[in-house]
């Protein structure tokens, strides 16, 4: 049984049979930015015992990108600084089902964050790339600590690498929507703020009751 | 998806800004500065590197745990809001009937 640390409060749950948007998997690839000079692997080799070698290109030293590769005219193998970590699915039910391709978000501890101001900030949402995510239990052990999504990384893995993955977590549909919100605030640049301010009587409307208000929540998601 | 729900938050924002009956008391807020109001502007150094030091040099005294409760806290209150509006959004992204914004005077 997946667990926060509150039971009445329910941001994960067990993982479904079926893959589904907030699963949360084990040692995905998670990149790194890329950074100058732009590192190419070329043309594979066997070579003795079965190993198979490969060129490292465009570095100080190694050889030279071919100009197709240059003019990108041509596909390419990058290298890529990265590490296997938690990550969390956010690409959505018909992609899934139709899609050849999945996206996933980084998870990182909230500790490698400087600061308990800054860790606060992220908990406080007032950073919009990264979303707060809390500690994380499966079977009466602790999975991760105090976590966030970082939206900035992002990695988009083909179906039979996910499939290999372990998934020992997924969000609730709330948490879900929550995820994505963030993801929105992430790309827009904007929140919704919890009041604003009435321009005629100066009261604090609440926004978040009078939207609820509108629409009755759908348990589908 | 993601996106058609971002054009239902938005036309949430603008409903509840020029046409609701009960945003209509918001309608004289001029836009750019209900724009404003939704800005966060970022504070927090969170590059690769910030990252990668941290790893290794923040200890997590009892005083720092108790902050972080409390933050976590108020973020836990704060979710199941969070959840209604994005329920929301997305109720109103699957429905045709979508709300007009209504930014020409008077209704």
């Amino acid at each position: 049984m997946a667990t926060t640390e509150a039971q009445e409060f329910a941001y994960y749950k067990d993982p479904d049979d079926k893959v589904r948007p907030g699963d949360i998997v084990r040692l995905s690839p998670v990149y790194q930015a890329l950074r100058l000079p732009l590192t190419h692997l070329g043309a594979e080799q066997k070579a003795k015992g079965d190993r198979i070698l490969a060129e490292v290109l465009g570095r100080d030293g190694a050889g030279t990108v071919p100009p197709a590769v240059v003019n990108g005219k041509k596909d390419s193998k990058f290298v890529v600084p990265g590490r296997l970590d938690y990550a969390v699915l956010l690409t959505r039910g018909c992609d899934i089902d139709h899609g050849r391709v999945r996206q996933l978000a980084a998870i990182r501890p909230l500790s490698t964050v400087q600061g308990v101001e800054e860790q606060e900030a992220i908990i406080d949402g007032k950073h919009l790339s990264l979303h707060f995510l809390p500690p994380a239990t499966v079977n009466g052990g602790q999975l991760f600590d105090r976590s966030f999504v970082d939206f900035r990384y992002i990695v988009t893995l083909r179906q039979d690498l996910f499939d290999s993955l372990n998934r020992p977590l997924a969000l609730t549909p709330d948490a879900l929507l929550d995820l994505y919100f963030g993801w929105m605030r992430h790309t827009t640049g904007k929140e919704i703020p919890p009041t604003l301010d009435c321009s005629e009587c100066g009261h604090a409307v609440p926004v978040f009751e009078e939207v609820a208000e509108i629409a009755a929540p759908d348990a589908d998601y | 998806m993601v996106f058609a729900a971002m054009a239902a938050w938005v036309a949430v924002l603008a409903s509840m800004t020029f046409g609701s009956s009960r945003g209509r008391m918001l309608k004289a807020t001029p836009w750019d500065a209900l724009v404003d109001l939704l800005v966060v502007r970022p504070r927090v150094d969170v590059s690769e590197a910030a990252l990668s030091q941290g790893a290794e040099a923040l200890p997590q005294t009892d005083e720092v745990e108790a902050r972080l409760a409390q933050a976590e806290q108020r973020w836990r209150s704060s979710f199941r809001r969070r959840a209604s509006v994005m329920k929301g959004a997305l109720r109103l992204a699957t429905n045709e009937d979508l709300p007009t914004p209504q930014t020409d005077g008077d209704d």
